[in-house]
C-alpha cells in the first residue's frame, strides 16, 4: 500500500448537491487499512464508489477502486475538515467530516 | 397494453414505486378426511383417488394475449424458485413480432396484410428473446405455495412497461385463476400446463394467459472463456466449486464455453479496457445476444486500470454501445506477500485458483448487473475487504464464501431480464425498487405481538459490547403463537445497527441451537424476555466509533406458511476513547473478528479473541464490560483445561456489567458447580447484590436468591 494520510481516515458526509457528483456517494468512510466504505441514500442505491481500495499517489492524488473494478485517479485536497475531490470530467464534491 | 385502459388500475408515470405490502397468506385448502376403513358393509359411492397439485419450480413460458388486440401478443417466461416457505415468482414479456404479407392481387391493390409470427418452441426449453422486444416485469405477489387438492390457483401479479433506456411504468395489478390442462404438443410435462382469463383490479377480463412449464432452471446463459497463452482460464476454486455449481445455486443453466487460447497480446505488457473489448468482438464465437445470453471472460496476463480484474464494458468504454458483455481478468498479478493475503501472498494470481476463480465470478456478477456486496464474504464482496476480514484460525482465501449473498441471489433469480442480460441496461442501473422486485414470501407484521427492545445501558464505551433487553408481549386479548425464545442462538433474532454517518450493519446468529420448539403458545398478557450481546456482524465491528447509534432488533419465525415479524428499537451512545490505554484496548477489540467467536463459543483455540479480549479485561474502561465474558470462558472446561471457577470469581464483582441473561447463566453455572465453594460464594454474592440493585426481573432474581 502506498502512503497513508492519517487526516483522510473517518467518516465523511457529502456537501451539498450537484448533478455531476450524483454518482457519488453521500457518506463514505476511509479506513486506516486501506479500504473505504461509500453509501447512498436510501441504501442500495448505486454509487461509483461503493467499496474498494484508496491509494494516496502523491499530494494530490488518489487512486480509488470503483463500482466496476476500475482504479481510477481523483485529485483530492484536505483543509479545515473539508474533503475535496475532482474527477477526469472536473466535477468537484466535497465532504465534511462526520462526527 | 392494448386494451381498453379504463378499467386498469392507476399507474404513476417515472415515479418509484413504494416497496410492497405484505401480502395475506394464500388460503391453503384443508385436506379431506381421511377415507373410513372398509368393513362389513360396501361404500356408498365410488371413491376418487387424492390428487394433490404444486406449481412445479422452474422457468414457464408463458403467453400472454390482451382482449381486443389480435395483432398484439406477449411471450416470455415466468420463474418458480421452490424454498422451504413455498414459492417465489417473477416473469418478463416480450411483444411477438409481427410481419407484413404482400398485398393481396388485386384492383385497386390492397394494404400489406399484418401476421403474427408463432411464439417460441416450447421443446428448446427457456426461450431467449430479442431485447427490443422487451416490455413488461411480472412482479408475482400471489401464487400457490405449496399444493392444492383442486384444479387451479390464483396468479396475481403487477405488470411494469418498460422504455428503454431504463424507464418502468406500473400498469396495475391482475389476476389471473389459472387451470390446470393437458399442455398442447411440444411441451416436455404435460401435466405442467395452465390456462386462465386474466382480470384487472375492478375485475373485468382483459386478457388471457398460459402458462407451461419447459426447465428445472430459471434462466440459462453461456459463459466463453477466451484467453492469452500465457494465461490460466479460471475453471474452478480448485475444491470442487467451478462454473456449474456456482450458477446451480442461484437456478441458472450454463455452458461454458472454453474457446480460443491464444488471443494475440497487444502492444506493451498490459491491455487497456478498449484493447479487451476489442478482443471480445474479435474473437467471441457468436454475438447474436437477442438468440442466446453469452457473456465472456478475457483471461489476459494484465490489465492497466486494476491489479486483478474488471467489468470493462460499461460506459465509454463500450465501444458498441452494447453494455456487460465481457469482462476481464489478469493472471500475472502478484499477490503482494503480506498480510492480509494469508495463504496466497506472494503467489501469482493465475495460480492461486481459489482467488483467481472467485474474481471471474465476482466480474461476471457485474455482467448481470450486481452491484458490491459487503453483507457476506460472498462473490460480489471485493477481494480486499475479505482478505483483510481472514483471521489467524481462517486465513485469506479459506474465508471466502463460495455463494451469492441471499439478496444477491434474489436478484440473479428474480431481476427483470434487462437488468441481468448481456446487452440489456447499463451497469449501475439495476434496482430492486424501480421496478419493485418481486416479493419473497407471505411476511406478516402481528398485530397484538410487540417487542421492546432497550439497552442496558444508555451509553458504553469505545470497543465495549452492546447489551440489548428483548421483550416480546403479547398485547392482545387472546394466546398467540410467538417465540418461546428470543436468544441468539435460536435464530429467530436479526437486526440492523446504524452508526452517526449512516452506515448500516447487521448482524445474525453465528451459532444455531436447534430446539425442538422454538415457537409456541404465549398467553395474553405473557412476555418473553431476553438480552443479546451486540459486538460483530457480517460488515466488522457494529460500534467501531463514538457516537449516536440506532439499533433495530428484528424477530422472525414460521406461522401458518408465512413468515411472521416483529420489530423493535432502540438507540445507545458509544463515547469515545478516554486515553491512550483505552484507545488501544478498543482497537485491539475491535480489529480482532474472533473476538464475538470467542464472545459466542468460549474454549481456548481461538487466541487472536482471546487475546483481544484479555487486553479489554486489563484496561480498567473496558474491564467491567468484558470481565464477565473472560469469566464465563474460564468457568467452563475446554480439553484438558479444567473449569477455573476461582479465576472467574475474581473476575466478577460490583462494577462488572451483566445484562439479566448473563446474570441467570452465571447463577445457574454456580448451582451447577456448587455454591458451596469459595468462588461460588464469592459469586452469588456478588449476583446477589446485582438483583438487589438491579431491575433484573422476578424470574432471574429468584433463581439468584435461591443460591
Amino acid at each position: 500500500m502506498a502512503e497513508r494520510h492519517p487526516q483522510i481516515v473517518g467518516n465523511w458526509d457529502k456537501v451539498g448537491r450537484t448533478a455531476c457528483d450524483e454518482m457519488y456517494p453521500d457518506s463514505i468512510r476511509f479506513q486506516d487499512n486501506g479500504l473505504y466504505f461509500g453509501l447512498k441514500d436510501p441504501p442500495g442505491t448505486f454509487t461509483q464508489w461503493d467499496v474498494g481500495t484508496y491509494e494516496i499517489t502523491g499530494s494530490e492524488r488518489i487512486n480509488i477502486s470503483t463500482a466496476n473494478d476500475a482504479i481510477v485517479t481523483y485529485r483530492f485536497a484536505i483543509s479545515d475538515d473539508i474533503l475535496t475531490f475532482v474527477d477526469h470530467y472536473d466535477c468537484q464534491f466535497r465532504y465534511r467530516r462526520a462526527g | 397494453m392494448n386494451s381498453d385502459t379504463t378499467n386498469l388500475g392507476p399507474y404513476s408515470e417515472g415515479a418509484l414505486p413504494p416497496l410492497p405490502d405484505p401480502v395475506p397468506p394464500f388460503p391453503e385448502p384443508s385436506l379431506p378426511q381421511p377415507l373410513p376403513q372398509p368393513g362389513p358393509q360396501p361404500l356408498p359411492f365410488p371413491v376418487p383417488p387424492i390428487h394433490l397439485r404444486s406449481v412445479r419450480c422452474g422457468c414457464y413460458l408463458i403467453n400472454y394475449s390482451p382482449n381486443g388486440s389480435p395483432l398484439v401478443r406477449y411471450d416470455g417466461t415466468l420463474r418458480v424458485e421452490c424454498h422451504s416457505n413455498g414459492r417465489t415468482a417473477s416473469g418478463d414479456l416480450y411483444q411477438r413480432r409481427i410481419i407484413f404479407l404482400p398485398p393481396l392481387p388485386q384492383l385497386p391493390p390492397g394494404p400489406p396484410r399484418p401476421v403474427i409470427l408463432p411464439g417460441p418452441n416450447p421443446a428448446a426449453g427457456i426461450p431467449i428473446l430479442a431485447r427490443n422486444s422487451y416490455r413488461y416485469y411480472l412482479r408475482v405477489t400471489q401464487i400457490l405455495e405449496h399444493f392444492t387438492v383442486g384444479n387451479s390457483f390464483t396468479l396475481g401479479f403487477e405488470m411494469y412497461r418498460f422504455a428503454a433506456p431504463n424507464t418502468w411504468t406500473n400498469e396495475g395489478a391482475f389476476t389471473a385463476l389459472m387451470v390446470w390442462i393437458p399442455a398442447p404438443a411440444g411441451y416436455p410435462s404435460s401435466g405442467d400446463y395452465l390456462a386462465g382469463n386474466v382480470k384487472n383490479s375492478a375485475g373485468a377480463v382483459v386478457g388471457r394467459l398460459t402458462m407451461g412449464w419447459v426447465s428445472e432452471y430459471l434462466r440459462k446463459i453461456t459463459v466463453e472463456i477466451d484467453r492469452v497463452s500465457a494465461s490460466e482460464s479460471p475453471l474452478n476454486n480448485g475444491s470442487g466449486v467451478d462454473w456449474k455449481s456456482v450458477f446451480d445455486g442461484v437456478g441458472w443453466d450454463v455452458t461454458i464455453d472454453e474457446s480460443d487460447t491464444n488471443v494475440a497480446e497487444p502492444s506493451g505488457d498490459s491491455w487497456s479496457d478498449a484493447e479487451m473489448h476489442q478482443a471480445l468482438l474479435a474473437r467471441r464465437d457468436a454475438s447474436d445476444l437477442d438468440a442466446e445470453w453469452r457473456y465472456h471472460v478475457l483471461a489476459v496476463r494484465l490489465i492497466d486500470s486494476t491489479p486483478r480484474g474488471i467489468m470493462y464494458d460499461s460506459g465509454a468504454t463500450d465501444s458498441n454501445n452494447v453494455p456487460r458483455e465481457g469482462v476481464g481478468i489478469a493472471s500475472h498479478w502478484v499477490i503482494p506477500n503480506a498480510d492480509p493475503w494469508g495463504l496466497v501472498k506472494g503467489m501469482r494470481f493465475g495460480t492461486a485458483a481459489a482467488p483467481y476463480f472467485r474474481t471471474a465470478v465476482h466480474e461476471l456478477g457485474h455482467g448481470h448487473g450486481l452491484f458490491h456486496n459487503t453483507v457476506d464474504n460472498g462473490f460480489m464482496n471485493t477481494t480486499d475487504v475479505i482478505a483483510s476480514s481472514g483471521t489467524a484460525t481462517t486465513p485469506f482465501p479459506n474465508n471466502i464464501l463460495w455463494s451469492f449473498a441471499p439478496d444477491d441471489q434474489k436478484r440473479l433469480r428474480h431481476y427483470p431480464d434487462v437488468f441481468v442480460r448481456p446487452g440489456g441496461t447499463a451497469f449501475g442501473t439495476a434496482s430492486t425498487t424501480t421496478p419493485p422486485i418481486t416479493p419473497t414470501d407471505v411476511m406478516v407484521e402481528i398485530d397484538g405481538l410487540e417487542l421492546r427492545v432497550s439497552p442496558w445501558l444508555a451509553s458504553i464505551p469505545l470497543g465495549a459490547p452492546v447489551r440489548v433487553n428483548v421483550e416480546l408481549i403479547n398485547t392482545s386479548g387472546e394466546s398467540m403463537f410467538a417465540p418461546s425464545t428470543l436468544g441468539m442462538k435460536s435464530g429467530l433474532v436479526r437486526g440492523t445497527v446504524v452508526d452517526p454517518s449512516g452506515t448500516l450493519r447487521t448482524f445474525a446468529p453465528l451459532v444455531l441451537c436447534v430446539e425442538e420448539n422454538p415457537v409456541g403458545s404465549l398467553d395474553p398478557g405473557q412476555s418473553i424476555v431476553d438480552s443479546i450481546t451486540l459486538l460483530r456482524g457480517g460488515q466488522g465491528p457494529l460500534f467501531p466509533s463514538s457516537g449516536v447509534y440506532s439499533i433495530t432488533v428484528e424477530v422472525h419465525w414460521g406461522s401458518g406458511g408465512a413468515e411472521a415479524t416483529v420489530t423493535g428499537k432502540t438507540s445507545i451512545i458509544v463515547t469515545p476513547a478516554v486515553d491512550e490505554a483505552h484507545s488501544e484496548a478498543a482497537l485491539k477489540v475491535l480489529s480482532a473478528p474472533d473476538a464475538l467467536l470467542t464472545l459466542v463459543l468460549g474454549g481456548d483455540h481461538l487466541t487472536d479473541g482471546i487475546e483481544a479480549i484479555q487486553s479489554a479485561v486489563e484496561n480498567p474502561v473496558l474491564r467491567p464490560h468484558f470481565a464477565y465474558i473472560e469469566a464465563k470462558r474460564l468457568a467452563k472446561p475446554f480439553w484438558e483445561r479444567e473449569a477455573d471457577p476461582e479465576a472467574a470469581s475474581e473476575l466478577i464483582d460490583e462494577s462488572t456489567v451483566m445484562s439479566p441473561a448473563e446474570i441467570e447463566k452465571a447463577a445457574r453455572l454456580v448451582e451447577a458447580q456448587g455454591a458451596d465453594s469459595a468462588a461460588g460464594q464469592s459469586i452469588a454474592e456478588t449476583l446477589k447484590e446485582k438483583v438487589r440493585t438491579l431491575d433484573v426481573g422476578d424470574e432471574v432474581r429468584g433463581i439468584v436468591d435461591s443460591l
